[in-house]
């Protein structure tokens, strides 16, 4: 029998929706526009999020116009997350944090804290913000006045393609080699439990010798809840959780990418616990959701496209952790469209495995996803809304098919610079024939980035699962260390 | 500076059209879910007669995390550890000798705690059928 709370998710899903539609068709009729998963939300609003001020640019051809907020805007994995780009580092230093340590965004330069006004020592505070290159032709004027830590050298030329030299502050828009990192340290507290782990142990490293070539390697931990001492004795410690060479920088932003990585599909979020992730395969922090393959597409402004084919592992076995050949005989294919702007967001996915019964049977899975962002259209109202919605079948044992249902949805206010609210509601019927299967989480948190590299996240999180016994609630944080 | 270049709002309303069916999709899915076993739904999901390998794989990923030996006295680097009466469920006969109390506390989804991921339907069906058949195992021989 299905407890009272599983039986009103529907109802506080069909609420959300009707939310989500009623602001969808209430911002279609006030005003234009133009976001979002969360933090591109919060980028999107305005230019000097990831630039210095633009001053008096001229438009560039559609072709090698960005002005949209793709994944690969802020990641060198056009697919979304991991080692950032200089414009994503940007964001991570200008507008992301309480202290900011490049040019705080104008519209921001009142939002901190009650009480702390404002201190930015990279901010002049005054009538404007520094301005730089107009075009590439005064670009090349700014080389020299690049000053990186974790980034070297720059491949010769500027094409129209890449960032320009002088629209980051300081920092080298265009690398041959750069380093970064993200390490997450979690606490875990509820009822009879507290456990303390590592999450996240990825250091990454993007070499881009040429114009166009780029070779990117993240190398990582398997992070085990049972602890510090099984993460690192654990047998995926450390592994390739990306390792593939790409061609990018073509006009629309165009790429194709071979090597290891995880598929195009749905929203890459950074909680890997997400059931729309977990479900399909797709859960980031582990080993086995990463496939051998190529992908190709477009991340323009504002249409994306995306495909790919890969081979994988046995569902019930794990890839070795260097060879990023070790795959079996199954294989799959993803596509990934969409428009993302500066105000909206729409995508799409479709994803088929074919394998072997016993290496883990077919599966097919569709998304649908979009975001809102209020912030654009009124800078009094802080918001984002993201939501996806998969559906899906996988092959039991038996060779029958389960169908699943699962859904996402996430509102952000970004209540000061450095402070964001948040509260999320995951849903999931892993089998759509049987009983009591079902299981929503709620949660509320806030995320808080004291200093660009340092986030702490935390969350209160209530599950209701089919019968009322197995409630819960627990206090999850999180220590996020980036770079 | 505001980015805000002004567009048509038509493009707004393909986006909302977009949305649209997204949220009556949602709704419409999630008003009815199944009202079988998956006993019933496929007998064949999982093995009639299931192995103490795979009855182990289960409590290995799910429930050793905090099971451990050595629960409660932190060996495993900084974690802390749950109730002093944690059962250890690392052996064949710890799992053996708890079978009824596993199947139980997962069955009404009291364990695992928290909002850790709870069993399957597979995993459970697999469970009560290994202690149907009178828990096979190393450590218990079948009469």
């Amino acid at each position: 029998m299905q407890s009272a709370a599983v039986k009103r998710a529907p109802v506080i899903i069909a609420l959300c929706g009707a939310a989500v539609c009623a602001a969808a068709v209430m911002f279609a009729l006030t005003r234009a526009a133009q976001a979002v998963p969360q933090y591109s939300a919060q980028a999107g609003r305005t230019c000097d999020s990831c630039h210095i001020l633009p001053g008096n640019w001229e438009t560039p051809k559609v072709a090698h116009q960005k002005r949209n907020m793709s994944c690969g805007t802020c990641h060198i994995d056009p697919s979304g997350g991991g080692m950032r780009t200089t414009t994503g580092r940007f964001f991570g230093r200008s507008t992301l944090p309480m202290i900011a340590i490049s040019p705080r965004p104008q519209d921001d330069w009142d939002r901190n804290l009650p009480g702390l006004g404002r201190h930015d020592k990279a901010t002049p505070y005054n009538s404007a913000l520094p301005e730089g290159p107009n075009n590439m032709g005064q670009a090349a004027a700014y080389r020299d006045s690049i000053h990186d830590k974790w980034a070297w050298g720059m491949p010769d030329g500027i094409t129209p393609d890449t960032p320009w030299p002088g629209r980051h502050a300081g920092l080298n828009p265009d690398p041959i080699f750069r380093v970064g990192g993200d390490f997450r340290f979690a606490f875990l507290f509820g009822k009879g439990k507290t456990l303390a782990f590592p999450m996240q142990l990825d250091v990454h490293s993007a070499l881009h010798p040429v114009h166009h070539a780029t070779l990117l390697m993240n190398v990582g931990a398997r992070g085990q809840n049972s602890g510090y001492s099984d993460t690192i004795d654990d047998s995926h410690t450390p592994y390739f959780r990306e390792l593939f060479a790409m061609t990018n920088e073509w006009p629309y932003q165009a790429y194709a990418k071979a090597g290891r990585f995880v598929p195009a599909f749905g929203l890459k979020l950074d909680d890997h616990t997400t059931r729309t992730r977990r479900e399909f395969e797709l859960d980031t922090s582990l080993p086995e959701t990463r496939v051998l393959g190529v992908e190709a597409g477009f991340v323009a402004a504002a249409p994306f496209f995306q495909a790919s084919y890969f081979k994988m592992k046995s569902k019930f076995e794990v890839p070795d952790q260097w060879n990023v050949f070790d795959v079996d005989n199954g294989w799959g294919t993803a596509f990934n469209a969409g428009w993302r702007d500066l105000g909206w967001s729409a995508g799409a996915s479709a994803m088929l495995r074919r394998r072997p019964l016993d290496e883990g049977g077919d599966t097919d899975t569709y998304a649908l996803y979009g975001s809102i962002n209020p912030w654009y259209f009124w800078q009094h109202v802080p918001l984002t809304f993201q939501g996806e919605l998969d559906t899906g079948s996988e092959q039991r044992a038996s060779g029958l098919k389960q169908h699943k249902l699962v859904m996402y949805g996430e509102a952000d206010f970004m209540a000061w610079n450095g402070v964001t609210l948040l509260a999320a509601y995951d849903w999931a019927d892993p089998d759509r024939d049987v009983i009591d299967d079902e299981s929503g989480r709620f949660q509320l948190g806030a995320q808080i980035t004291v200093y660009p590299g340092v986030t702490l996240d935390s969350r209160f999180r209530f599950l209701n699962v089919a019968t009322p016994t197995g409630d819960a609630t627990d206090f999850f944080t999180q220590l996020h260390l980036w770079f | 500076m505001h980015a805000a270049t002004t567009r048509a709002p038509n493009r707004q309303l393909r986006a909302c059209l977009f949305l649209l069916p997204v949220a009556v999709a949602a709704v419409i899915a999630a008003c009815s879910s199944g009202n079988q076993t998956l006993d019933a739904v496929d007998p064949n999901a999982v093995a009639q007669n299931p192995t103490f390998d795979q009855v182990n794989a289960i409590i290995h990923n799910k429930c050793v995390m905090c099971h451990t030996a050595t629960s409660g006295d932190g060996v495993s680097g900084i974690r802390f550890s749950a109730s002093n009466n944690m059962q250890p469920l690392t052996s064949c006969t710890d799992i053996v000798a708890q079978r009824f109390d596993i199947v139980n506390r997962t069955e009404d989804n009291t364990m695992p705690p928290g909002v850790m991921p709870r069993l399957s339907s597979e995993e459970k069906l697999l469970l009560e059928r290994w202690v149907a058949n009178g828990a096979p195992a190393p450590c218990n021989p079948q009469p």
